[in-house]
């Protein structure tokens, strides 16, 4: 069971002099502290990120993972400014990048670094290519606005663009439209677009969601190969731990708006020790192990988002829940235990009252005799699904 | 029947010896299926072209068994799901459920005979009516079969939402109320309402979350065995097929490329194609990622409207490619047949499939580790 300090260790947690869950040593390219986003609308208001901290070092990729809901997605948009207007907001925290801080930069400023030092790219690229425009020309114009170049200095650097992601007869596809590419395509198109101003971070939403198989491992091999030769970090926001595995240096596991574990992606994924994050991968039927006879799902659904979710927001699906799990939400602080050892060394963190050990963690169940998850207490009223 | 004699032969390699008729022979027997779109130009909206979705495909699923259908976009796989379920028509071809011809059926007796089998939809948001209650989706089957009426048949709405682990009290309320995971446990409980034989389910989780797919397979596989139903399961996902699938056929450009028992076609995958999928298949465990290598496959699937000759794979094909390009590929289609260095109950189409294995690199394809799920990492 953990030793978790009690007391409220969030607050060290933000100090932004910490280099946290195992980042590289160094100052780091981005570091986001405390962050948090509500949205308004219907008479709710939802918060969709309840206090975020991590940091991406120079040419580090960090995969943000997480279901629907999670607020993966949100937080990113809310660093670029790129949040629905009048709708969602940020209502506190920090994104220091490179020295400024995102999150307060005038509107001009932060437009000035979006597109051209931290880039994006999103799930669906048909909906964030111009229908209208020609490839060619979107990609020239992002390079005209960030560089200043002359039109034909831009063209020139757009077909070098297209061919170096990897599209056939670049110098003529480049004046087809966004509907005359195939799904890979456009979204070699758009990552040729993202990079044509050779971002020191890039932001990548979903990137091969939508694309069959064979395709996201092109896409795949094309970001690593591209990761390298430009040196740039990456946010990868995906929910799928097998993109990841191969891909991120470290894993940032989100649950209802908060993080519940942070560590290098190979710890995380062979060694979980946060109860969602045990219950996400043996959930997962897997082609490198032995057919189960039965799936062990997580039971029941995420909270509710606009309710207050004072306590640990796991706690109403968590095998190994315990009083103050109602009541207060978890800091995340370094593996202990068992792990603290190797958590201390490589950056490890958790945020758990009640840690599974090495061994519950294999059984999916606590092992201690006699333990029972702890019952709501008589205020609360959880709806839980029926399995 | 159809004209390609290829694909003729394809068919009677999967077909089981009993026929396919009799009571002992498989539940669903599918021939020779093509389903061609026209492909509709100018004003005057004349046919220019096929789109072939699905062009000469034969396979049966046993009584209470699983059949996984695999491809990626474009393949054929949903098109064959709906066909079968009678909501597409095919050129050609034959579809037997139980004995009888279902392509034979129409009106009223199609209608009454759409109680043997039923389908489950990939989107549990729009294939369920906004504006019904959960108890008059799951009443309207009952009405239309005549299959209860007053009291009983609301004892037998209730009796289908405990049947797929959803509360009593859940009547009353509208879709728009429900999660994902428990809109698809109502879209299952409307196909379970008429005691269906064959549920086609068509991606039936790839719209869910991770933690709630596995909520969602485990009910599938509960209600086969406890009802004993057959299922056609129509996915993407290589990983969740091979858990729910008793076979697997994985689809190319409109044909099936290869059939095999579960377990088989992962430990010893015989089409190229098969195994560029699998090495594409990314696992979540970092050490395996990093040392894996991939055979990643040039280009996009081509046009269905525009097939290449011969095997349809030809033109992205590594096998091909190390082989120094065979012309039989480009000029001939290889029929789906078993292999002499393989078992009879796998089946493959392709000219090279007994040489794959020499060819085929290491370590594309994750080794099954009967290691635990989770092991502690040293530091």
């Amino acid at each position: 069971m953990s030793q978790a300090p009690a007391g409220n260790a969030d607050r060290s947690a933000h100090d932004p002099t910490i280099i946290r869950g195992g980042a590289r040593p160094g100052t780091p390219l981005l570091s986001v502290r405390d962050l948090h986003v509500e949205f308004a609308g219907r008479g709710r208001v939802v918060r969709a990120v309840r206090g975020l901290s991590y940091d991406i070092g120079p040419g580090e990729t960090i995969g943000l993972v997480g279901e629907s809901g999670s607020g993966k997605s949100v937080s990113a948009l809310s660093l670029l400014g790129l949040l629905p207007k009048h709708v969602g907001k940020v209502t506190a925290g920090s994104a220091v990048f490179q020295g400024q801080d995102l999150l307060h930069l005038p509107e001009d400023k932060l437009r000035r670094i979006r597109g051209a030092r931290i880039a994006m790219i999103f799930q669906d690229p048909l909906s964030s290519l111009n229908p209208v425009l020609t490839i060619g020309r979107q990609i020239t114009e992002a390079i005209e606005t960030h560089r200043g170049v002359s039109i034909r200095e831009a063209r020139k650097r757009a077909v070098a663009l297209l061919d170096l992601v990897g599209i056939p007869a670049a110098a003529s596809r480049i004046n087809d439209y966004p509907h005359q590419f195939s799904g890979g395509m456009r979204q070699r198109a758009m990552i040729a677009m993202a990079l044509s101003c050779e971002p020191s971070l890039l932001v990548a939403d979903e990137p091969t969601t939508a694309l069959d198989v064979t395709i996201q491992a092109q896409i795949l091999e094309l970001l690593r190969r591209l990761r390298t030769e430009l040196g740039m970090a990456v946010l990868l926001i995906t929910h799928d731990l097998g993109v990841v595995a191969g891909f991120a240096d470290r894993l940032a596991v989100m649950y209802a708006g908060r993080l519940v574990e942070l560590g290098p992606a190979e710890t995380i994924l062979a060694d979980p020790a946060h109860p969602y994050t045990i219950g996400l991968l043996r959930s997962l039927p897997r082609l490198d192990r032995p057919r189960q006879a039965a799936l062990t799902p997580i039971e029941g659904s995420p909270p509710d988002l606009a309710s207050s979710l004072d306590g640990c927001p796991f706690a109403p699906r968590c095998a190994w829940r315990v009083d103050r799990g109602w009541t207060d939400a978890p800091p995340l602080v370094l593996a202990g235990g068992e792990r603290l050892a190797d958590a201390a060394l490589v950056g490890h963190e958790v945020a758990c009252h009640n840690q599974p050990t090495r061994e519950e963690a294999l059984a999916g169940l606590p092992l201690t005799p006699g333990f029972l998850p702890a019952p709501p207490p008589d205020s609360l009223v959880i709806e839980e699904e029926v399995v | 029947m159809s004209p390609a004699p290829a694909s003729t032969a394809a068919g009677s390699a999967t077909i089981a010896p009993a026929g396919g008729n009799g009571p002992d022979g498989p539940l669903l027997t599918v021939k020779d299926l093509q389903v061609y779109f026209p492909i509709l130009t100018g004003v005057l909206r004349r046919r220019t072209g096929w789109v072939k979705a699905v062009d000469g495909v034969s396979f049966h699923i046993d009584r209470g068994e699983t059949l996984g259908l695999v491809g990626e976009s474009g393949s054929g796989k949903t098109t064959i799901g709906r066909t079968i379920v009678r909501i597409m028509q095919p050129l050609e071809g034959s579809i037997h459920l139980g004995g009888s011809d279902l392509l034979a059926l129409r009106g009223e007796d199609l209608r009454r005979r759409r109680r043997r089998f039923q389908m489950v939809f990939q989107d549990p948001y729009s294939s369920l009516d906004p504006r019904q209650t959960v108890g008059e989706i799951l009443a309207e089957p009952l009405r239309v079969h005549n299959l209860a009426s007053g009291k009983a048949r609301q004892a037998r709405v209730v009796e289908l939402l405990d049947l797929v682990g959803l509360e009593a009290s859940f009547v009353e309320r509208y879709p728009h109320e429900f999660s994902g995971g428990q809109r698809q446990r109502i879209g299952i409980a409307r196909a379970l309402a008429v005691e269906p034989e064959l549920i086609v389910c068509d991606e039936p989780i790839s719209a869910l979350d991770v933690s709630i797919q596995a909520q969602v397979i485990n009910l599938l596989e509960r209600l086969q065995a406890d009802l004993g139903l057959t299922y056609l399961f129509i996915a993407h996902d290589l990983a969740v097929v091979r858990h729910i699938a008793d076979r697997v056929a994985v689809m190319y450009l409109g044909k099936i490329v290869e059939v095999a028992p579960s377990d088989l076609l992962y430990q010893q995958p015989l089409h190229p194609y098969t195994v560029a999928l699998l090495s594409a298949v990314p696992v979540p465990d970092a050490r395996t990622e990093r040392s894996r290598r991939r055979i990643i496959l040039r280009g996009d699937i081509p046009s269905p409207a525009n097939p290449p000759t011969g095997c349809r794979f030809h033109t992205r094909c590594w096998l091909r490619e190390r082989l120094k390009n065979p012309e039989i590929c480009a000029t001939t289609d290889p029929p789906l047949a078993p292999i002499p260095q393989a078992t009879p109950d796998q089946t493959v189409a392709c000219h090279f499939a007994s040489e794959l294995n020499e060819h085929r690199p290491r370590d594309v394809v994750p080794e099954v580790e009967e290691t635990p799920v989770i092991a502690p990492v040293q530091g």
